[in-house]
Formats: structure tokens, C-alpha cells, sequence
């Protein structure tokens, strides 16, 4: 990696090195590294070696005295402890100095608190780890920041004695792994000096002690007289060694394990990297993040730039270890392999049941059933493809990145031996993970009996050619199957939702006062600064049953000349959350607040959340409030934004405002100025709707639960009332003045949020349907006869129709997203649901994130005070709206899966029969709509009857008939009824409801 | 993929392996080119760069054009080899900030030599960058030092110049930052830094050139350590300086 | 002897102690160096003292100060201590012409003062520095001719190529000439030359014979 002042400019101007004080202690590093554009580039840097590089051991005195001051005279303190913990074979005591390998197969280990203390991370292997991943290189960093665990980074590549030169012809492995011997050695005398220098006992000098996996580097460190161990033989000696030994990914092992078997491959080899990238450069190859298809394990689809339908990946071979997420590069297929997307529905679990978790004996990439399903389908496209529009397929030729995440998921219990339940022989097992899309994990654990029944994380390590399934290893078991806590943190691990309590640091950023924190009583005091004294007015909160955190409040007046005063006041979040802080930054990691059935993530912390930010009533508090002059026509005079100080009357739940308003009798000031709201709300609804908003529908169902155990009990649809689009309507005209505000004031970073519009091919099935079915034209090309034509798809008999025509129409549309305004053009700021031009969030700073950044904007707009520099940043913010996109995503998700959860649970035992829609059909199968719950679910042909009967699936009229046994005909938006119960879906652990076809049309 | 400049609190030592306050080995040679009035070549770290001073010579076209009759006029030429940086480039000579440069250092130059002693001259300063890795102007302003020195032309004092930046970004908006010397090139690109030049060994400063944007507070400590850097340049200059008045005496005499 | 070396900015004294010669110059009343080079001080001679003795009491003459400097012509002294003698204002030189146009004569110029010099350097006389009178009647054609040796004196360091010389003085001018037909001449005029052999006249900017 290095040559020794090889690069002079100049011979002639070459001085002699000896003149040079620095000469010994420089050296330069010379590397080769190839750019996107596959450019080689010769990157020279220097290198500065010195002596004043602490070993970091209390135990030693002599490298406190050079250790490293900051600026401010500040010494860094010594990390590693005097007396490190012993292990069986090291009594004295040991430092740990692992190697690339050993963090790269085993970092969760290292993150144990029963273990890994006291460990030396060199510089060269934290660089090679970020070479190869950085999320585990984010991790380690993350570990070396924590007190306790006593991580010390130590730079050997810059300390003189250990500084290693490559040799000639050494490559860049074995020059890293010599550096580390080096390194090991180098702590080892360092420290013995060390303790004789103290006076101490030589037997009392801590070992260090590498760790490493490669057999050669261990070899070789027995050859230096090292002490070296491979990590399963350390794990070994310790006291919790089952455990932990279970946390070893299995790569190493069963890599040896699999070349001494000189092992077939089972998949074509990766392309390599140069091969990929001038295949996608020249138009060849592309690349995509890859997407299996909820209904068939076995298809995968593949967004391109260079195609308008995305492409089709079918079968194993074809997928080729590709995952779900990950990041791939895909060869088209000739045109004469070109299908249209499956209309099957194959899953896993019923193709590969019997598999051998240990499949010692030949294993084939696609099992003979597999290949039947397949090609069952093949033989469908050819007889029909005249009409039908094929789509591009494409096989995976390599993976750009892996996408790989812990996965949650439970041991398919089949895969376990009888014999490992009760005794601890290490086996293979099979873990079926929760999310469908994502194959099953092979995984060697000794703890099998134990964990059978329940929620387990796991991990991926790797997926060699060899192998059929991907080799993963377990991290942790979460609990019992089918319990709440197990369920609920599985729920918030797979949609990577932080619920840990907040730290400390961030609670330090609370106001000192707690619970007691009042709006100051002067109005001389700095918090009253610029802000007005709104408490006069008659503010009050409209929000759902029980809610805690309360972001908006609102107050409505008429003014003398017969226009009305309109005012939203939102909770002051940002005078609590400073940039850049604590907790400015975890909030900005957690994104949102999730909701679930039986439980709230904040995503600040309680004391802010639900009292002095939450706009309480009876008690004053700090508000940002905007208020418009209107006239009764619901035409905005003028609007002013300022922060404010209110004290809020009373706080209306949905059903309380509403009974209040359709009370005649009541006429006192509040209720007569809810009326005004409501009033100028359903104006402003009217115009949006008549500028082409579209109303649009997913069904939402609410759990009911027993107030005492949480258990739920029932379902209910949530109900609509008039009050809820009053409060919705003044928060979107809030939302939209906001954000031309700020975008006037921060014309490149305002934060807002789009709604693209849905390209057309997005709708072009639904279209389709609606016209085979229904004879409707559903019209796309803009949101307004969107809007229309959705209106007009009814059904005279069946009213739920054209819900459920939104609904489906819900699920073509873009999502909505959080941007900054320098990265779009101006018409690209559109919101197409809301049909506003601009559009961003402002009325929920408690639980968004988002709000909190428009807050501070608004503030600087309106010059309360200056922006901080983190807010104006462009980079930054593009940063936080993509994370915060992310897990406003997840949130939703998680919210979904969580009720979906419930309703299971609810329907627990019970048998009901109710109405439902077909909404969409599959050549074996169809989904059943059912609003009663708000849940779909698959009906396969096989349910039906057994043996499964025999069917004719007529693509073009979406219709399925079936004969033999059960004689059904099934058509596209029909209304069945079905019978639900509820069953322990095997391949994901869930329960789950099951419908059963009972007949059709009404109940 | 080294590490970057944000493993710098791990254990206070920066990508190179330096401290904070330490220089980046300066090496420098004083006549280097014989057909020259006055040359010298100098690198700090592996940005390294030749100058040549021609002049004071008499100003070829009409007088009136330069508008400065009763002093020299100091002018400034930088090429930038194509082999310098990491990739092969041919810069224009219509490069802005090449253009900047060049004015930041007459500028400088025409406030510390003696202009007036020669009348309706022009002292030409031309630089020649033959490897760029950060603290460019810093290096530039060295070099010509030396080499005007060389060339005997006269002036106030030396002006010795060094970057100072401070260790993390601006929109991270860390207070503990530290102040750092000396900025290398992978440095510059991720950090927020100022140019400093002084003339003498009072503290004054000559130039001071800030092109990335950084938090007020930060700012007086990166000025510290970089007048403090620029003094450190000076000792090792003037070195050079002596060294090569000594072997000047000995010619005489011989 | 030890000399010192001074470096630019370095302190050489107070003002009350030292004169500022050369290459030093004075800042906050004290005088530094201002380029690199040998100190020198120069006491200068004392005044004449007084040979009679002395008739009246008078104010003792305050002792004039030495002056402190630095030498600089040895800047190029890339040789064992040999200087290179280089043309400079007013130097008188002798060169020869090597070509000539309407506007003016180039010429080599060889020796300077008594030396003769190692390399060559440009000189170029121009139409209006021939003589000092009737300037605007002057041809080159009719002063010079290529091959000619000419006295002259440098009035200016001049371009980047060529020192600026002039013969505008009556002992300047061509001292040596040859003719058309490659015979030497010799003067017989302010402005002619005679061959000896052919007799003819040839026209010439002549020197003023010692």
C-alpha cells in the first residue's frame, strides 16, 4: 500500500532524505481506485507516522504523558481498564484485538453486554470494514462511542513501530493481516514494559489476544508467538458460550465444510464488476432495486429506466440469490420469453414443504413442482400471447448491493429434528421469515428446541452459489409466538421502527422544570419575545377519542365588517426541540410517531409530547398560529403567521363537537364559532373538490378493546363526521399557506411535500376491469376527471361499488413524499390528491418531523428568529426527507400490519359470516374484499375443495370457473359471501383470518 | 475507501496521521533555475510548486497603459500542469479561480516589495503547480517569497502563509470542533478552511482568503493556529534563506 | 573576516546608531534589511582634521554616522566567485551591427567598458538615438551598415531582449567599418568613410577619432 517517497516531482530538485528531520517519519500511501465512469485513478497520500499514539491501557504511564490534546488543552481519556476481564484460558486478564473477519461474521456478538470487553479496534481493520460494509462499520463506531463496553480505536497504520509496508507481490489482505499480527505484537511488549516500568508482576500483564477467522492469519500469528484464537474457540471459553456461539455466522464453517464436498454450484456465477458496469453503461444490462411479488414467491419484478413496464424476473434461476430490496443487474431475455406478469398465486411454504434443512444429498435449484407451476404458466402466455401484451423478462447477473436486514421470522418447526429438541447437537434449520417476500434463512443453531414457537431476529450472512437458501444465523428471540410483546417488537423490528426509550442525552434536552414548566407569568420574559397574547381568544382542540398529544387547536371570530377571523394554532415544538441537539437528532432519525393498535412510539419524548408541547385545555401554552381574515364567500383576505401564546377552552373529541354543533340549544360563544368553522369548512371542501381533489378511500377499521386486559374484542369501521373534515379543512388551507410561505422566504430549501401525479399505465389494468365489468371509462389524464369519472363508476344496486373502485384506485396512485424545494422544478411541487399547488406539513410537530423542520422555517420566514444552519442546508435536508419518507412509510405499515394483527386476534375463535367483494382473480385463486373488517384475503382453488378442482380462468372477462367436484364461477367486483375464521398461517407465524367461499350475492 | 476526516475524534489524528496543530513536511530550495532572476521551488506536503521571478524589467509597452508610473507593478502568472491533480486535465487559462489567485498574490506582493525603487518596471511573478493536494495558495504565496528573495528584489518582510480549518463541517455545527493547520487536499474538499498570510514576525496579517462557510465562533481559533502556522513556515524559510546567503558569501570570497 | 548575512525583514539597528544604505530600509525607527546579502558598514572618512592648531574654540563637528547596507551584485554569482559584467545604464559599449531596417539597428553587443563579455547581448540602436541633431533627417541605411563596429552607450535596459543604445554623442558612433566591395575604410568625415582602394565614399555615423 505504500512506497517510500517514490513520488518526487522532480529527481533533480530531490533533496537528500538525511537533511530531512521528517524523513523516517513520513511515508506516503499509494493506491489505485477506479470512479463510477470506470476511470483508473492514482490517488497518492501521506502519511505522518509518530510515536505519540497512546496504547490507551490504564495500566500503562508512559504514553500518558505524549497522549493527544484537542485544541482546548482537553486529554483524551484512557479506555482500555487495568484489569481487563480473564477468561479460562487467559486468568490475567485479556484485551481483544479482532481482525476484519471476525466483525465482519460476527459484529452482533461483539454488541453482547454479557461479553466483548476491553477491545482494541485497529485502524486497518476499521477501514477495511468500511471498505466492506458500512452499516456495520457505522455500528462498531456506534460501539466505540459507548463508555461502558470499552472499545478504543487504535491507530496503528500511523504509529511508527507498527506501520507496515506491503511487500512486493503481497496482496492487500496479507498486508492487513500482517499489520495486525504486528499490531497484536507491538500492545503485547508494550504492555509488559508497561507493568515492569509500574513495578508490577509480569503474570499480571493483560494478553492480548487476536481474533480472527482466517486460518492462515492464525496460523501464522501461532508462527509470531501470538496469542490468537478463532472466535468459536473463543466463544467457547466463555461462560455463556451456547449463546453466544449460536451468534457465529456460519459462513466460515460451512464454506470449509461445502469445498471439502466439492460442491456443484447450483446457480450461474455473478458477473463481475466491471463486466456489469460497462454492460450498464452500453445499454446491455440494467439495474434496478429488485421486488418480489406479494402473490408469488417466485416473481420478482424490476423498475428500468430504459423500459415503461417494469421487468419481469421469473423462476429461482432466473432470480438468481437476488432478495427483496436488494440492488441488481438484470439481462433482458430474448423477446421470445417475454410473459405477461403471473395471474397464479405460488407461495413457498406449499411448493417446498418437505425440504431437507440439511439437504446433504444433491439438491437441485428448482424442485420438479416448481418447474410444473412454471411451466403451467409458460404454456398459458404462448396460447394467447396474440393479444396479450407480453411483458420484457430478464434473469439477475449480479447484485450491486445487498439490501440484507435482520428479518424476523419463527424456526419452520417441520426443518427441526426430533432427537435436537432435547439434546444440544448443533443442526441446520429453516426460518421462515414474517415478511413473504423474503426466502427462507438457513440457519445452524444449538438452541433449536428452544426457540421452536417463537419470534426470533435473524440475520443473512450469505448465499453461495451452492446453496439453495440463503445461510443466515440468529441473533435473538423476541418471545412466545402469538404473544403481544412478541408480536408488537417484531412489528417494530421489521419496519425498522426505533422504540427504544429515549437516552439520556436526549432527556438532558428537556426543560429542567419537568412536568411543572409553565408559560412565564411576565410578559417581560425572553419567551414572550415576538410572540402574541392570544389568550383572550376562544380556542379550542377538535381531535379523536383520548388523544394525548394534541398539535392543533383552532379559534374562529366574526370580525365588524362581517368577515370572519380564522385561526390555527399549532403546537410550538420548535421552541422546545433546538436544532441539532439530542433530541432535534433522534427525532429526525425516528421521522414520525407510530401508531399502533395498543401503543404509541413517540417520537419525542413524553413530557414534550403529551403535556408541554400538547395544546391542553385550561392551561396556557406556547402556539404558532396562523390566522386569515375570510369572508363568508371563503375567500382569504389576508393571512399572518406569529408565534403566539393561547390558553385553549376546551378540548372537543370527533363525537362530543359533533353532538354540540347539532344542538340547537346550545348557543353559547364556542359552539356558535364551531359553527362558523364548519361553515367555511365545507366552502373550502367544496372548492378544493371543484379544483379536482380527489377523495379517495382505504378502508379503516378501528379494534375495539376490553379497557382492562387490552384484549380486543371487536371491529368497527371507522365512522365519518362532519367535524372531522372541519379540522382536516383548516389544517390543508394551514398546510398550503405555510408552505407558499416558506417557500417565498426559501425558494431552494423550503421542506415540502409532493404528491406525483400516477402515470398512466399505472391505472391502465383497473381501467380495463372497470370497462370488461362495468362499462365505466375511468379518465386519467388529469386529477380532476379523475376526480369525475371515479364519481360517476356506481353500481345503483350495490352502493359499497364505488368505494371499493376507490380503494382499488387508492393502491395505482404515487405516493406522497417530503422534498426539498431546490431538488424539483416548480410544477413538480403539485400535491395531485389535494389538487393544491404547494403543499407541505405544518400542523403536526409532535409527531412529525417534517412540521418541526416547516416550523423552523416558518420562523425564520417571518424573522422570530434565525434559521440555524442545519435547516439550510441543502444536502442536510435532502438527508432528512429521505429518512423521513422512508419511515413515514414504515409507520404507516407498521400501523397496518399492527391492526391486521388484531383483527386476527379479535376474530380468534370465532366463526362469522359476512358480505364481500372479489377484487382481484388469479388463475387459481381470487382476493375477497371484506369492509365489515377491512380485510383481504386469498381464496385458492384448493380451499375450495380437495382435491382441488378443475378451472378455466377467461383473463380477458376476469372470470374463473371451476368444475369437477365444486362447481363455482367467480367474477371481477363480485359480491359473495364468505364465511371467516380465523387459522395460525404456518408460513409466517401469524394468525390470520381465513375465508371460505360460502355463495354469492347478499347473506 | 480510507477513512474520512470524521474519525478525527476517535483519536484526534487527522487522515495523514497529523495532530491538529502540526505543519505538513515543508520543504523548500532557493535558485533553483539559473536562467531565471530569482526561483525557487517549494512543497508543502504533496502540493508542490516552482516559481520564478523576471524583473524588475522595464515595461515594454506604452507606459500610460499600466497607469503606474512612479512604482513596479508586481504581475502574476499561474499555469497548473495537467499531470497535477489525479486525473489529466488541461486547464484554460480562463480558469476564474486561478485568476483570483493570481490577483490575491500581486496584490499582496505589491504591499510588501519595494515597487517604488523601480519605476515603470514590472516584477513578474510566474508559478508553475506541478502537484496539487490542498493549501494551494499557501503554497503559491511560499514560493514566491523565496523566490524574490532570490531575485533581490526588496521588500518589508518575508509573508509566509498556511491553511487553517476546523475539523468538522459547517452544517454539522459542532462547537467542540477543533481548529486544524494545514489542510490537505481530501481535507479541503470536506471541511471548512481560510488562507492566512503574514508579513513579519508581528502577527500582521497580509492576506486572508475564506471561500466555505463556518460558524463565527469557530473562527478566531482557526485565525490563531494559522498565524501561529505561519510562523512555524517562517522559521523553516528562513533556514533556506540563510543557508543560501551562506553559500552566497562563500562564492565571494573565493 | 566574517561577514553576516542578512535576511529580508531582519533587524539591523537603531536610526540613531546607523545610516540606511542600500537594500535596507526603515521601519518603526529602526533599519532592517530589505534583501538578502552580506552586511556591510561603511565608516565614512573622517573630515580633513584640522592642520593648524586650532585658534578658536569651536563646536566640536558631531561624528558623522556609519552607514549600514547591503551589497547585492552577487546574486548570480553562480561561478567560483567570477562576476559577470553585464551592461548597464550609461556603460559605454562596443558592439557590432548585425542587421539594420528603416527603424533601427540590431547589434551584438561585445565589449563593455574594458571587458569583453562572455555571451552576447541584444542591443538595438533606434533612428531617433544616432545623433543628437536633425533627428528627424537620420536614415539608418546611411549610418550603419551590417558588419559595422560601433561605440556606444546604453541609455536603457530596455525590452525583455535588447538594451537600448545610443551614438547621439560626437566619440560615438561606427568605428570601424568595411565596404561594399569588403575593403576596411577609414573616416574621412563626421559622416563618411573611404575606401582606399576604390576611393569611394560610403555614408556612415563616424565616430570622432580619439
Amino acid at each position: 500500500m505504500s512506497s517510500t517517497l517514490s513520488n518526487n516531482a522532480m529527481t533533480s530538485l530531490k533533496r537528500s532524505l538525511a537533511a530531512d528531520p521528517f524523513a523516517s517519519n513520513i511515508s506516503s500511501k499509494v493506491y489505485v481506485r477506479s470512479t463510477k465512469s470506470g476511470k483508473v485513478q492514482k490517488i497518492v497520500r501521506e502519511l505522518y507516522l509518530r510515536q505519540d499514539i497512546p496504547c490507551s491501557s490504564k495500566l500503562c504511564t508512559s504514553c500518558l504523558k505524549t497522549a493527544p490534546r484537542d485544541a482546548s488543552g482537553v486529554l483524551a481519556p484512557l479506555v482500555l481498564s487495568a484489569k481487563p476481564a480473564g477468561t479460562k484460558k487467559y486468568k490475567q486478564g485479556h484485551y481483544l484485538v479482532p481482525d476484519t473477519n471476525a466483525l465482519l461474521n460476527a459484529l452482533d456478538l461483539f454488541e453482547q453486554t454479557a461479553a466483548f470487553y476491553d477491545v482494541i479496534i485497529l485502524q486497518t481493520v476499521l477501514e477495511e470494514l468500511r471498505n466492506r460494509s458500512l452499516p456495520l462499520y457505522n455500528r462498531l463506531i456506534g460501539l466505540t462511542k459507548s463508555e461502558e463496553k470499552r472499545f478504543y480505536v487504535f491507530f496503528n497504520d500511523f504509529r511508527l513501530e507498527t506501520y507496515v509496508v506491503r511487500d512486493p507481490g503481497e496482496s492487500i489482505n496479507d498486508r492487513n493481516d500482517r499489520a495486525v499480527r504486528r499490531a497484536v505484537k507491538w500492545y503485547g511488549e508494550h504492555l509488559t514494559e508497561a507493568v515492569k516500568a509500574a513495578g508490577g508482576n509480569s503474570k499480571s500483564v493483560p494478553a492480548v489476544v487476536m481474533l480472527s477467522d482466517d486460518k492462515e492469519n492464525l496460523t501464522k500469528a501461532k508462527r509470531d508467538g501470538i496469542d490468537a484464537t478463532s472466535l468459536k474457540e473463543y466463544v467457547g471459553g466463555l461462560e455463556n458460550a451456547d449463546q453466544l456461539l449460536d451468534m457465529i455466522s456460519v459462513v466460515k464453517e460451512g464454506r470449509e465444510l461445502r469445498d471439502a464436498r466439492s460442491a456443484e454450484a447450483l446457480y450461474a456465477e455473478y458477473f463481475s464488476v466491471s463486466k456489469m458496469m460497462t454492460g450498464v453503461k452500453n445499454g446491455t444490462l440494467h439495474q434496478g432495486i429488485f421486488n418480489v411479488s406479494p402473490y408469488n414467491y417466485l416473481e420478482g419484478s424490476i423498475k428500468v429506466p430504459a423500459f415503461d413496464k417494469s421487468l419481469i424476473v421469473l423462476g429461482r434461476e432466473n432470480i438468481n440469490r437476488a432478495v427483496h430490496g436488494d440492488v441488481v443487474v438484470v439481462e433482458v431475455l430474448p423477446k421470445d420469453q417475454w410473459k405477461e406478469p403471473s395471474t397464479k398465486i405460488i407461495e413457498e411454504e406449499s411448493m417446498n414443504r418437505d425440504e431437507n434443512a440439511d439437504a446433504d444429498e444433491g439438491e437441485a435449484v428448482v424442485t420438479e413442482k416448481e418447474r410444473k407451476a412454471l411451466q403451467e404458466e409458460v404454456k398459458k402466455m404462448h396460447s394467447k400471447s396474440s393479444e396479450g401484451k407480453p411483458q420484457p423478462t430478464a434473469k439477475v447477473v449480479g447484485v450491486v448491493k445487498r439490501n440484507w436486514r435482520q428479518y424476523v421470522g419463527h424456526v419452520d418447526e417441520s426443518s427441526v429434528s426430533q432427537s435436537a429438541k432435547e439434546n444440544r447437537k448443533q443442526q441446520t434449520v429453516f426460518l421462515i421469515p414474517m415478511d413473504k417476500k423474503i426466502p427462507k434463512i438457513r440457519v445452524r443453531t444449538r438452541q433449536a428446541g428452544e426457540i421452536i414457537g417463537k419470534r426470533v431476529l435473524v440475520t443473512i450472512d450469505s448465499w453461495d452459489r451452492d446453496s439453495r437458501h440463503p445461510v443466515g444465523h440468529f441473533v435473538r428471540s423476541l418471545g412466545d409466538l402469538e404473544t403481544k410483546g412478541a408480536e408488537t417488537e417484531a412489528l417494530l423490528l421489521e419496519y425498522d421502527v426505533q422504540y427504544r426509550p429515549f437516552p439520556k442525552a436526549v432527556l438532558d434536552c428537556l426543560p429542567a422544570e419537568g412536568h411543572d414548566w409553565i408559560v412565564p407569568p411576565s410578559t417581560d420574559d425572553p419567551g414572550w419575545k415576538d410572540r402574541k397574547d392570544l389568550r383572550h381568544l376562544d380556542i379550542c382542540s377538535i381531535d379523536p377519542i383520548g388523544c394525548q398529544d394534541i398539535d392543533d387547536a383552532l379559534h374562529a371570530r366574526p370580525l365588524p365588517n362581517g368577515n370572519f377571523e380564522v385561526g390555527v394554532h399549532i403546537a410550538d415544538v420548535s421552541h422546545f426541540v433546538k436544532p441539532n441537539n439530542a433530541m432535534d437528532a433522534e427525532a429526525s432519525i425516528r421521522g414520525t410517531t407510530v401508531y399502533l393498535v395498543d401503543k404509541r412510539i413517540d417520537m419525542l419524548p413524553m413530557l414534550l409530547g403529551t403535556d408541554l408541547c400538547s395544546l391542553k385545555p385550561y392551561v396556557e401554552r406556547y402556539a404558532f398560529s396562523a390566522i386569515w381574515e375570510i369572508t363568508p364567500d371563503a375567500e382569504i383576505v389576508k393571512s399572518d403567521f406569529t408565534k403566539s401564546v393561547i390558553k385553549s377552552r376546551e378540548a372537543f373529541s370527533y363525537e362530543a363537537a359533533q353532538i354540540r354543533v347539532d344542538d340547537e340549544t346550545q348557543q353559547d360563544e364556542l359552539t356558535t364559532n364551531i359553527r362558523i368553522l364548519l361553515m367555511l369548512s365545507k366552502k373550502f371542501k367544496q372548492k378544493r373538490m371543484d379544483a379536482g381533489a380527489l377523495s379517495l378511500s382505504s378502508p379503516e377499521v378501528r379494534v375495539e378493546m376490553e379497557s382492562e386486559t387490552s384484549d380486543p374484542i371487536d371491529v368497527k369501521t371507522k365512522k365519518h363526521l362532519a367535524t372531522m373534515s372541519l379540522v382536516e379543512e383548516f389544517m390543508l388551507l394551514a398546510n398550503t399557506s405555510v408552505a407558499a410561505k416558506i417557500y417565498e422566504a426559501f425558494p431552494q430549501t423550503a421542506m415540502l411535500r409532493r404528491h406525483g401525479a400516477p402515470p398512466k399505465t399505472n391505472f391502465e389494468e383497473l381501467a380495463n376491469q372497470l370497462k370488461v365489468k362495468r362499462g365505466c371509462e375511468l379518465k386519467v389524464s388529469s386529477s380532476k376527471e379523475l376526480a369525475d369519472s371515479l364519481d360517476a363508476c356506481v353500481d345503483p344496486q350495490e352502493p359499497f361499488f364505488n368505494t371499493l373502485v376507490r380503494v382499488m384506485a387508492t393502491r395505482c396512485m404515487m405516493s406522497a413524499e417530503y422534498f426539498c424545494s431546490g431538488t424539483q422544478a416548480y410544477p413538480e411541487f403539485r400535491h395531485y390528491g389535494l389538487a393544491s399547488e404547494i403543499y407541505t406539513h405544518f400542523t403536526s410537530p409532535i409527531r412529525r418531523y417534517a412540521d418541526l423542520v416547516a416550523h423552523r422555517q416558518l420562523a425564520a420566514a417571518i424573522n422570530y428568529e434565525a434559521l440555524h444552519p442545519a435547516v439550510r442546508s441543502k444536502g442536510k435536508l435532502e438527508a432528512v426527507c429521505k429518512n423521513i419518507n422512508v419511515r413515514h412509510r414504515n409507520a404507516q405499515q407498521a400501523g397496518r400490519a399492527s391492526i391486521e394483527y388484531y383483527v386476527g386476534q379479535a376474530l380468534k375463535g370465532r366463526i362469522v359470516e359476512e358480505e364481500g367483494f372479489v377484487m382481484k382473480i388469479f388463475s387459481n385463486g381470487f382476493v375477497v374484499f371484506v369492509p365489515r373488517f377491512g380485510i383481504e384475503s386469498l381464496i385458492r382453488l384448493r380451499d375450495l375443495a380437495d382435491p382441488e378442482p378443475e378451472s378455466v380462468f377467461d383473463a380477458e372477462n376476469y372470470v374463473l370457473r371451476t368444475s369437477g367436484n365444486r362447481e363455482v364461477e367467480v367474477e371481477l367486483f363480485e359480491k359473495v359471501v364468505v364465511r371467516i375464521s380465523d387459522v395460525l398461517e404456518e408460513k409466517t407465524g401469524k394468525r390470520k383470518v381465513k375465508l371460505e367461499l360460502v355463495g354469492k350475492g347478499s347473506k | 475507501m480510507p477513512l474520512d476526516t470524521s474519525t478525527y475524534s476517535l483519536a484526534l489524528l487527522r487522515l495523514d496521521g497529523r495532530r491538529w496543530n502540526e505543519l505538513r513536511r515543508l520543504t523548500a530550495q532557493i535558485s533553483t533555475q539559473a536562467s531565471a532572476d530569482g526561483s525557487s521551488f517549494l512543497s508543502m506536503g504533496n502540493t508542490k510548486v516552482i516559481c520564478t521571478v523576471t524583473g524588475p524589467s522595464e515595461v515594454k509597452a506604452a507606459p500610460g497603459a499600466s497607469g503606474r508610473g512612479d512604482e513596479a507593478v508586481v504581475s502574476v502568472e499561474i499555469s497548473v500542469a495537467g499531470f497535477s491533480g489525479v486525473e489529466r486535465k488541461r486547464r484554460g487559462k480562463g480558469d476564474k479561480r486561478i485568476y483570483e489567485m493570481q490577483t490575491t498574490i500581486a496584490t499582496a506582493f505589491q504591499a510588501t516589495l519595494f515597487t517604488h525603487l523601480y519605476p515603470r518596471s514590472t516584477i513578474t511573478i510566474s508559478l508553475h503547480i506541478l502537484s496539487l493536494d490542498g493549501s494551494l495558495l499557501a503554497t503559491c504565496l511560499n514560493a514566491s517569497t523565496l523566490a524574490l528573495i532570490d531575485a533581490g528584489v526588496p521588500m518589508r518582510d518575508y509573508i509566509c502563509a498556511t491553511t487553517a480549518g476546523s475539523t468538522s463541517s459547517y452544517s454539522s455545527n459542532d462547537e467542540k470542533a477543533d481548529p486544524l493547520l494545514d489542510l490537505n487536499g481530501s481535507e479541503e474538499l470536506e471541511l471548512p478552511f481560510l488562507t492566512v498570510a503574514t508579513c513579519g514576525t508581528e502577527d500582521e496579517v497580509s492576506v486572508l482568503v475564506m471561500e466555505t462557510r463556518v460558524q463565527v465562533g469557530r473562527l478566531e481559533g482557526m485565525l490563531a493556529v494559522g498565524v501561529d502556522g505561519c510562523k512555524q513556515v517562517r522559521d523553516i524559510l528562513d533556514v533556506v534563506v540563510r543557508a543560501r546567503g551562506k553559500r552566497i558569501l562563500e562564492g565571494s570570497q573565493l | 573576516m566574517s561577514t553576516t548575512i542578512a535576511v529580508p525583514g531582519q533587524l539591523l539597528g537603531a536610526t540613531t546608531d546607523f545610516l540606511p544604505g542600500p537594500g535596507t530600509h526603515i521601519h518603526a525607527s529602526s533599519i532592517h534589511a530589505s534583501i538578502l546579502g552580506p552586511i556591510s558598514r561603511t565608516v565614512p572618512p573622517k573630515p580633513a582634521g584640522p592642520s593648524k592648531r586650532l585658534t578658536k574654540i569651536t563646536k566640536a563637528t558631531p561624528e558623522p554616522l556609519p552607514t549600514i547596507s547591503i551589497d547585492r551584485d552577487i546574486s548570480e554569482g553562480h561561478g567560483q566567485g567570477k562576476r559577470e559584467i553585464i551592461p548597464e545604464v550609461s556603460s559605454v559599449v562596443l558592439c557590432k551591427v548585425t542587421r539594420i531596417t528603416p527603424r533601427q539597428a540590431n547589434v551584438n553587443i561585445l565589449v563593455v567598458g574594458e571587458s569583453v563579455l562572455d555571451g552576447d547581448w541584444q542591443g538595438l540602436i533606434r533612428v531617433q538615438d544616432v545623433r543628437a541633431t536633425e533627428k528627424d533627417k537620420v536614415k539608418i541605411f546611411e549610418s550603419f551598415r551590417p558588419g559595422d563596429v560601433v561605440r556606444a552607450a546604453v541609455i536603457s535596459l530596455g525590452d525583455q531582449s535588447n538594451y537600448y543604445l545610443s551614438t547621439a554623442r560626437n566619440n560615438l558612433g561606427v568605428i570601424m567599418a568595411t565596404s561594399e566591395s569588403g575593403n576596411a575604410m577609414y573616416p574621412v568625415s563626421w559622416k563618411e568613410y573611404r575606401d582606399p582602394e576604390t576611393g569611394a565614399n560610403e555614408w556612415r555615423k563616424v565616430a570622432k577619432p580619439f
